[in-house]
């Protein structure tokens, strides 16, 4: 089987950033500060907590750029470091993910949705106003591309319950959207 | 038509990309990243010092410790590992000087201006020999530095000689005064 080779096309202004370029920096920064900060924002739902997240992850990513080894791209490796953040601070608002049964909400799986026709800020809002649990699953899942399996690590939470959470957020805001 | 939200997003990603970042965070970000880079800095140069002062440290301690191992295998004034003959042309010479400083002192007692002025002479030429000896442990030579404290006391006895001979005459002049009281 052939390895794929893989090239960050930022590859050489991360280099740059490296060596403690404070231009390449800032330019890394503007590329990247939008995606990141929707990211944060989507998972903390307050904007001011989503500037220090932007803040502090991007101090935190360029002071210790060297041991990222550039083995996987910038923008995946600093929403990492964003997404971690934000969690962290959702945590010192003592967000919790409880552990439901799973077997009661599977029925939800094939739900049909009908009339959306490009709602995006529709969907954004009504994501928006979901409680903690359910947005921040169903941020990572759906908008951050995670799947289970690295939500329930980045979550600390297991598998199953990461499953169960999304379905869950995801009927909730089905239902609401329908409600408008 | 049936529509998934899961796709309907997934289609639509860069619409959910849509608030955009407090103008000015970068400047913080920037401010922060100099701040740590000089605590950096700062906290390199106290590591350089700390280590250059241990390694001064241990320099001290190595060379303390050589000296007075050299100490204790070469008493001072011992230059027989150097060369056999020569030491003890040494140790010969010193004694000699020894011997004519003191008849020296005794025949100076009645004239302490001549003695202050011959001791001022051979007391430049002991240190001379002081300097040679002091450059003993570094030379490269030290045979070649030793036969220069050699030839050092050889002077200095020379000189010495002249002195007691000038001194005797100066006394066999007086002692004829003397007796007369």
């Amino acid at each position: 089987m052939e390895e794929a080779v893989f090239r960050d096309q930022h590859y050489e202004l991360v280099a740059s950033c490296k060596k403690g370029d404070r231009k390449a920096q800032a330019k890394l920064y503007n590329l990247y500060a939008k995606a990141m900060y929707n990211t944060a924002l989507r998972i903390v739902g307050d904007t001011a907590e989503a500037a220090d997240v932007l803040q502090d992850s991007f101090i935190d990513a360029f002071s210790r750029l060297d041991n990222f080894r550039q083995e996987s791209t910038f923008g995946l490796w600093m929403k990492q470091i964003v997404v971690n953040r934000a969690i962290s601070a959702l945590r010192k608002r003592r967000m919790e993910f409880v552990e439901i049964d799973d077997h009661l909400d599977l029925v939800a799986e094939d739900e049909e949705i009908n009339d959306l026709e490009g709602e995006v800020t529709r969907i954004k809002e009504a994501i928006a106003k979901l409680p903690e649990g359910y947005r921040v699953v169903l941020s990572l899942y759906l908008l951050e591309g995670y799947d289970h399996e690295e939500i329930a690590h980045i979550l600390q939470i297991s598998e199953g319950t990461s499953r169960s959470q999304f379905i869950r957020g995801k009927r909730k805001l089905l239902a609401s959207l329908k409600a408008f | 038509m049936k529509k998934d939200i899961t796709d309907f997003i997934r289609q639509n990603r860069t619409g959910f990309d849509d608030a955009n970042p407090p103008k000015g965070l970068w400047d913080g970000i920037s401010a922060a990243l100099d701040q740590q880079e000089r605590a950096r800095r700062q906290k390199n140069k106290l590591k350089f010092l700390n280590r250059a002062a241990r390694l001064a440290a241990v320099v001290l301690l190595v060379g303390v410790g050589l000296l007075w191992f050299d100490k204790r295998r070469y008493p001072a004034g011992d230059y027989s590992h150097i060369s056999p003959e020569l030491a003890l042309q040494q140790a010969s010479f010193n004694s000699q000087i020894e011997e004519k400083k003191d008849s020296l002192q005794f025949l100076a007692a009645s004239n302490p201006k001549m003695y202050q002025e011959f001791s001022k002479v051979v007391g430049q030429m002991q240190k001379n020999y002081e300097l040679l000896q002091a450059q003993l442990t570094q030379s490269p030579n030290k045979e070649f530095t030793l036969q220069a404290m050699i030839r050092n006391l050889q002077a200095q006895m020379d000189v010495l000689s002249q002195q007691l001979q000038v001194l005797q005459t100066v006394v066999q002049k007086k002692e004829p005064i003397n007796k007369k009281i």
